[in-house]
């Protein structure tokens, strides 16, 4: 962590256990408003319990959470979300049963219809829009899910594994809408396994292994780091 | 405040509260008294309300896009209570 750097979501020192399970051990992570931050890490590392944690839909059993240098306590992902928060989690933001207009009209109600057209078109979403969740992709149920964030424009953006089941050029797509995003000032925070886009699109990389996580620094650095390289990318990763 | 919640909740809460209150009237005789229910009977009434409004919530994944619009399950709940006790006063002025 940078001294004197104001950032918009803090989790720090982050302990979960799911029964004799300690899945965390002093994990943070931290994102920084205009940049996108990026955890990698092998399946099963913690990375979506530890963003559930910070996204308020899960209790850690120890550490800090700080939006904008408020600690957060008994936080829950409702009064996150007031005060500037979304979550996209791995699963799907989205649900079933509505149409993809009944879930931006309800955004509209709740945060104003600003931003809602442009959102609609930036992802290419408009024949879906009379389409019930249920019915579409699941790529197209991510686009979905990033068009309500774009209309949206939160503060800080979770986003677990958004690029997972997307064609390699859609995989493209939406992770330069999540640069756009990040370019408009929100604090943007992801995970995944395809490193090659998720490296160029960020500006931090957090490594989480055996519970704990490594803050790497930019994608240069993180391809620098010879243990990362050997055991997250493996041998055959050339450059980016 | 939120059109869907609001329209969302009244649209299960009729359902649901016509179907309790039909499986009241089918068990015990005289139509209109029937359906007021003893204070207990109300409470849980609510109470299975609530679990299934929060059921079919969970069913319809919709509970962390509604959090994502600032709606806690806290607050939900409150809302589902509240408009029970107006629907159950609604009735008991209509009844007696
Ligand atoms: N509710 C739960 N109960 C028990 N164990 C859990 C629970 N949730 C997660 N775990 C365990 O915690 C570990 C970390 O899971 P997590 O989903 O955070 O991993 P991940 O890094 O997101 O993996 P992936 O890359 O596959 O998405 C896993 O071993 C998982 O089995
Ligand atoms: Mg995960």
């Amino acid at each position: 962590m940078t001294p004197g750097t104001e950032y918009a979501l803090r989790a720090e020192g982050i302990g979960k256990s799911f029964g004799r399970v300690e899945v965390l051990k002093s994990a943070s992570m931290w994102g920084e408003s205009g940049k996108v931050t990026t955890l990698l890490g092998r399946n099963g590392a913690g990375k979506t319990t530890l963003m559930k944690i910070a996204a308020g839909v899960l209790r850690a059993d120890y550490g800090v959470i700080s939006l904008f240098g408020d600690v957060k306590e008994h936080h829950s992902l409702a009064r996150l979300a007031r005060s500037g928060l979304m979550y996209v989690p791995q699963a799907q933001l989205v649900s079933p049963a509505y149409r993809v207009r009944d879930h931006l009209k309800a955004l509209a109600t709740t945060f104003g219809s600003a931003g809602i057209d442009e959102a609609i078109s930036e992802m290419g979403i408009e024949a879906l829009l009379d389409q019930t969740v249920r019915s579409l992709s699941g790529g197209e149920r991510m686009r979905v899910s990033l068009a309500l964030a774009l209309a949206r424009a939160p503060k800080v953006l979770i986003v677990d594994e958004p690029l997972v089941r997307l064609s390699p050029q859609n995989q493209e797509d939406l992770a330069n809408s999540l640069r756009t995003l990040a370019e408009r000032g929100t604090a943007v925070i992801t995970s995944g396994h395809d490193a090659r886009v998720l490296l160029s699109i960020s500006d931090a990389i957090i490594w989480c292994v055996a519970g704990t996580t490594h803050h790497l620094g930019t994608p240069t650095d993180a391809l620098a780091h010879s243990q990362f390289r050997r055991e997250y990318l493996g041998s055959e990763f050339g450059e980016i | 405040m939120d059109a869907i919640v609001i329209r969302v909740l009244v649209l299960w809460l009729f359902l649901h509260a016509a179907t309790s209150y039909g499986a009241q009237t089918m068990m015990e005789s005289d139509l209109p008294q029937s359906l007021i229910a003893n204070p207990v009977g109300t409470l849980f009434l609510i109470v299975v309300i609530v679990l299934a409004v929060r059921l079919e919530m969970g069913r319809r994944s919709e509970i962390v896009f509604l959090a994502n619009l600032g709606h806690s399950s806290r607050k939900i709940a409150l809302v589902v209570v509240a408009e029970c006790l107006v629907l159950e006063a609604g009735l008991r002025a209509a009844v007696g």
